[in-house]
């Protein structure tokens, strides 16, 4: 199965841009792109993403805790998550895989190289 | 004054009798002057010229007595003063002299004229060295201004001195401190021509002095001390804060053993820590213990105590406070690593995506000034990442969990890595030849990024077409893995201050590199958690070479966690050729 779906979180609306050229443009991805959990949960129910791309510190709800929502949702029990973080700790990378995640990407990184990134993590989790 | 008495007395008498003579000769000459008997007013004359001169002799001869009265009379005032002054100096020298005070006699030129046992016991120069020298010549400390004054103003005033002396070391007792009195010594004509000199040694009072107060800080300090017996490990002393944690008095503390200051206290951790002491490996042994409640930081030093028992001294620290700033801290940085990083991730995905041209072409002049805005993104980003890095070494936060490696697949991923960054400035990387046997317990990551810190500067100083060595030779019981580059090379001054942060020296050739001024520093830490450490020789000229030593290793192994080591294996000497 293919990578087609992306649900991306992040409350900086720089990265937001980046990441639409990024998987849009370049990627040639479906994506669409949320400021906040709340948004995200309400989009995730009605987009059905296979992938999720989350930012972890945000305000209102962390991205471990917009991921574990979304996986409430009948249907998306099965929904891949890869964090993108500015936090470069070892180990908060191993947490955030201990808690789930397929792969963690530390920010900054490069938009050129994103999409065949994702589509790599997207192979090896499936 | 004495002798002005005896002159004025004599003339006084001289003068009376002159008086009397003349005045006699006049009578005489008009007596038998003719017609003296039958002139009645001549006669009237001469008998009341006669009365009043002699009237005049003995008024002069009474006055003169006076005078003279007064003139002894104060002298024998001085006198008295000059003979009870004496009796002060001979009273103050018994007084002196019987406490046990070393004495010396200083002549008019300051030299020594004669000197007492007791200046030898006290300085350790035979009295018969001293004699005939100034003690300037003998006795440094002499050569203080105020003591020079001291003796000046004693020979030529007449002035009593008294102070302290300190300083002065001799042979056997070191550093001697002594209370020094300087008395003039006047002879008959009341004239300074010689000084006593009367030290009395205060050494042993200042030290009691000096005891007391140490004892009272020792008491007074917020650190818990805990001196016991090596042995029986019975409490001999604890200071305040020691007694306040166990709910001791003085008295009480010493009918227990250490191993009673707390609950559960853990006997095989107490043998681990005084273990190196015991075997005289180490001179102190650290150790922090962690609970529940706080985090403390022991420390432990074997003394001798002064009836010959051999001693803990173990000092108890509270480092719970210092560890939450420490967490504080980390925190912060941690924070503000992550701020300046996702601004970061924008600035550099924007370029990254500007350069690509998937934006569209950029003309000439505005992709050269993205390219200067990339560098020093990129130049931005290492410096967060080096500091984020050394934050997490300091705090040990940082793996340097050990595994066996092959060092020839570890050297040529090192290699591989660097490879880009060589191309991109026209310089070779070569890996010398690796015995296929040769094996490691490293931290992959770590040393990783020591070899790419120690390649990437190489390259740095390289100019295009040069070569940059990646070498390994067999020393001792391990390997030395070694970089070598053909750049300007380095001054003697410039690789002591190798490792201190933000350092970047100036390079000899004056071209300018970029760099974090971290990287050497992160290197030495790393290095330094593997007990090796960081050799440097270099060649003004002709280039540098950084080194460092790790152990051989076993085929398979268990992964071991690293302490940092305070010494370190296959250390080489730092040399230098210019």
């Amino acid at each position: 199965m293919l990578l087609e779906r992306i649900l991306h979180v992040d409350d900086d609306e720089d990265i937001r841009t980046i990441v639409q050229i990024a998987l849009e443009t370049i990627g040639q991805f479906e994506l669409r792109q949320c400021s906040n959990g709340m948004t995200a949960i309400a989009e995730a129910q009605v987009f059905v993403p296979q992938l999720l791309l989350l930012d972890v510190m945000m305000p209102e709800m962390s991205g471990q805790e917009v991921r574990s929502a979304i996986e409430e949702i009948p249907g998306m029990e099965r929904v891949k998550t890869v964090y993108v973080t500015a936090k470069a700790e070892d180990d908060f990378a191993k947490e955030l895989r201990a808690q789930g995640a397929v792969a963690v990407i530390t920010k900054p990184f490069d938009p050129m190289t994103l999409a065949d990134n994702l589509r790599s993590i997207w192979a090896e989790a499936v | 004054m004495l002798k002005q008495c005896v002159v004025s007395k004599s003339l006084a008498m001289l003068v009376g009798f002159l008086f009397v003579l003349m005045t006699g000769i006049a009578g005489a000459s008009y007596f038998f002057a003719p017609g003296f008997a039958d002139n009645p007013a001549l006669q009237s004359f001469f008998t009341r010229y006669l009365a009043i001169s002699a009237a005049a002799a003995l008024l002069a001869v009474i006055s003169i007595r006076l005078l003279w009265n007064a003139q002894f009379k104060r002298f024998e005032e001085r006198q008295e003063k000059i003979l009870q002054f004496q009796q002060d100096v001979m009273d103050r020298q018994v007084e002196l002299l019987s406490s046990n005070g070393a004495t010396c006699i200083l002549d008019s030129s300051g030299k020594v004229v004669a000197a007492s046992e007791g200046l030898f016991d006290m300085l350790g120069i035979p009295s018969t060295d001293l004699v005939g020298q100034t003690l300037e010549d003998v006795v440094p400390c002499f050569k203080q201004e105020r003591l020079r004054k001291a003796l000046a103003d004693a020979h030529e005033s007449g002035k009593f001195w008294s102070g302290e002396v300190s300083g002065y070391p001799t042979p056997d007792r070191g550093h001697v401190i002594a209370e020094m009195t300087v008395i003039p010594q006047i002879d008959k004509s009341g004239e300074n021509h010689q000084v006593l000199l009367v030290l009395s040694d205060k050494t042993q009072d200042r030290i009691s002095e000096t005891n007391q107060f140490l004892g009272l800080m020792l008491e007074e300090l917020q650190e818990e001390i805990y001196v016991y017996e090596a042995e029986s490990l019975g409490i001999r002393y604890l200071n305040q804060s020691a007694r306040e944690r166990c709910g001791w008095s003085v008295d009480t503390a010493r009918k227990h053993k250490i191993s009673e200051t707390i609950p559960h206290f853990n006997i095989d951790l107490f043998k681990k820590h005084v273990g190196p002491l015991l075997a005289k490996e180490q001179d102190s042994a650290t150790i922090e213990i962690r609970s529940a409640d706080d985090v403390v930081e022991v420390v432990t030093r074997k003394m001798t105590g002064l009836d010959g028992t051999k001693l803990f001294v173990s000092s108890l620290r509270d480092l719970s406070h210092r560890s939450e700033i420490e967490a504080a801290k980390m925190q912060t940085v941690s924070m503000v690593s992550h701020e300046l990083r996702s601004p970061l991730a924008s600035i550099k995905g924007s370029l990254s995506l500007l350069k690509s041209g998937s934006l569209g072409e950029l003309s000439p002049s505005v992709s050269k000034v993205v390219e200067i805005a990339d560098r020093n993104s990129e130049r931005l980003l290492l410096i967060v990442n080096d500091i984020l890095d050394l934050e997490k070494i300091r705090s040990g936060k940082m793996d340097f969990s050990t595994t066996p490696i092959g060092l020839g697949a570890l050297l040529a991923e090192a290699i591989e890595a660097n490879q880009p960054y060589a191309d991109r400035h026209g310089v070779d990387l070569r890996l010398s030849d690796v015995p296929e046997n040769a094996t490691v317990a490293v931290n992959q990551d770590r040393i990783m990024q020591v070899l790419t810190n120690l390649l990437s500067n190489a390259i740095k100083f390289s100019d295009t077409g040069d070569t940059v060595l990646l070498g390994v030779e067999n020393e001792g019981d391990g390997w030395r893995i070694s970089v070598t580059d053909n750049g300007p090379g380095m001054h003697e001054q410039a690789i002591a201050e190798i490792g201190k942060p933000f350092n970047q020296h100036k390079p000899l050739d004056g071209k300018k590199r970029e760099g974090t001024g971290l990287g050497l520093t992160i290197v030495k830490q790393i290095l330094g958690y593997h007990g090796t450490k960081l050799a440097v020789e270099s060649t003004i000229g002709a280039g540098s070479t950084f080194s460092f030593a790790l152990k051989s290793s076993g085929a398979a192994g268990e992964t071991v966690s690293l302490k940092k080591f305070s010494g370190a294996a296959g250390e080489r000497p730092r040399t230098l050729h210019s």
